[in-house]
């Protein structure tokens, strides 16, 4: 046999097609139900609190290193002293259920139940309206994970003219890059903008 | 999957989202085990080493990173590497996935009934079990690009990619491959009819 016929014979012969669907079926189960994704899910959560914890970082420096005038520099001190503090007592055992901290937006995190589909829904409206989203998602980013966080800031009453404490829930979301970066958004759902994006 | 942007998204959603990756078994189940059948012609085998693909895939697709090798590649390329240590026999790896499996709550081993009728179905690919049986007497790397061409239709670009090896080294391993095919067939004239090494 030439080898030419060979490789004729090999590019005609019938190549079996074959299943075996309970395989198939039960290595799907076993492996969408393995520790990986659970254990994905805390890491993501623990990145996105490191990755806002660098952005309110780099803020506060970016704030300092600029020429500003010193009511404006003891302000943010004041405000990074009380972030620290949060982050360091509250945020490190920050799961999707409990969360505490304060922020640079003048808002508390003080915890975080569930977004109901509505919620979420909304949440990624918001996150994909907003242009510098845009510009990842555009890029071949992906929102990963959108996670509740209720807060309490202060809002003025317009009836009473009064400043009260409210809570509203809002959202924080995951954003990957197809080269390896990752943002951490947090989503204001009740004003419906992205307050705080940062890499 | 054509579109490589699009794959590219699903293969980053996959990194978190275990819907994505279901996706990505979905579409690649058929192919993997297909190849992984063809080249160790025993379902026990096929089924070990598949699953075994997959938990490595899934184990490290946060750190695959797109550089113009496609994802389909990827996966080849752990599927060969897996092939070759069933062939060397690692029989810790059996146990490990065994346990993996079985961790299913719903765990039932494939039934003797549907391995029966896929080994019928096999058997019924005569010409191919004769060729694969000569295939299956070269050293590993004649096996590994003869199949990868004629069996699973890749072009040498991918050939190399998924071995790791440039074109050109491909295209000869495949010719040096297909000489010693040709004279080991010439030598066995009359193909092996007895399929009965079928597992």
């Amino acid at each position: 046999m030439k080898i030419e016929e060979l490789k004729e014979k090999l590019e005609r012969v019938e190549i079996p097609r074959i299943e075996l669907e309970s395989h198939r079926s039960r290595l799907k189960m076993a492996l969408l139900g393995s520790d990986y994704f659970k254990k994905r899910k805390g890491k993501i959560i623990m990145d996105t609190v490191r990755t806002m914890a660098r952005g309110i970082t780099n803020t506060m420096v970016d704030t300092l290193v600029a020429r500003q005038p010193v009511w404006k520099v003891a302000l943010v001190v004041f405000f990074a002293m009380i972030m620290i503090a949060g982050l360091v007592f509250g945020l490190g055992s920050l799961n999707g259920t409990q969360q505490a901290g304060l922020n640079p937006s003048g808002y508390t995190i003080i915890g975080g139940d569930k977004l109901t589909e509505a919620e979420e829904a909304w949440a990624m409206d918001i996150l994909k309206a907003d242009p510098r989203i845009q510009s990842l998602l555009a890029g071949g980013a992906t929102v990963d994970i959108v996670l509740p966080i209720l807060v309490e800031l202060g809002k003025v009453n317009p009836e009473t003219g009064q400043t009260e404490t409210v809570q509203e829930t809002w959202a924080q979301a995951w954003i990957a890059g197809i080269d390896g970066k990752t943002w951490g958004a947090v989503v204001d759902l009740v004003k419906g903008e992205v307050t705080q994006l940062s890499e | 999957m054509t579109d490589v942007k699009q794959e590219s998204l699903l293969v980053n959603r996959a990194k978190n989202d275990p819907q994505a990756f279901g996706e990505l078994y979905d579409e690649y189940y058929p192919q993997i085990f297909g190849y992984i059948l063809k080249r160790t012609v025993n379902f026990e085998v096929a089924q070990d080493v598949t699953s075994e693909v997959f938990f490595k895939a899934l184990k490290n697709i946060g750190k695959f990173r797109w550089q113009g090798v496609p994802f389909s590649s990827w996966l080849y390329r752990i599927a060969t590497n897996e092939i070759a240590n069933s062939f060397k026999g690692d029989s810790r790896r059996k146990i490990l996935i065994e346990q993996l499996l079985e961790s299913v709550p719903q765990y039932s081993p494939t039934p003797d009934v549907e391995i029966a009728r896929a080994e019928e179905e096999l058997k019924k690919h005569g010409e191919f079990l004769a060729l694969n049986e000569a295939i299956a007497k070269l050293p590993v790397k004649y096996q590994e690009v003869i199949t990868l061409r004629f069996f699973e239709k890749k072009q040498l670009k991918e050939i190399g990619e998924i071995l790791d090896k440039k074109e050109g080294t491909i295209k000869s391993l495949l010719h040096r491959g297909l000489e010693k095919l040709r004279i080991l067939t010439e030598q066995n004239a009359t193909f092996c009819q007895d399929y009965s090494y079928i597992k």
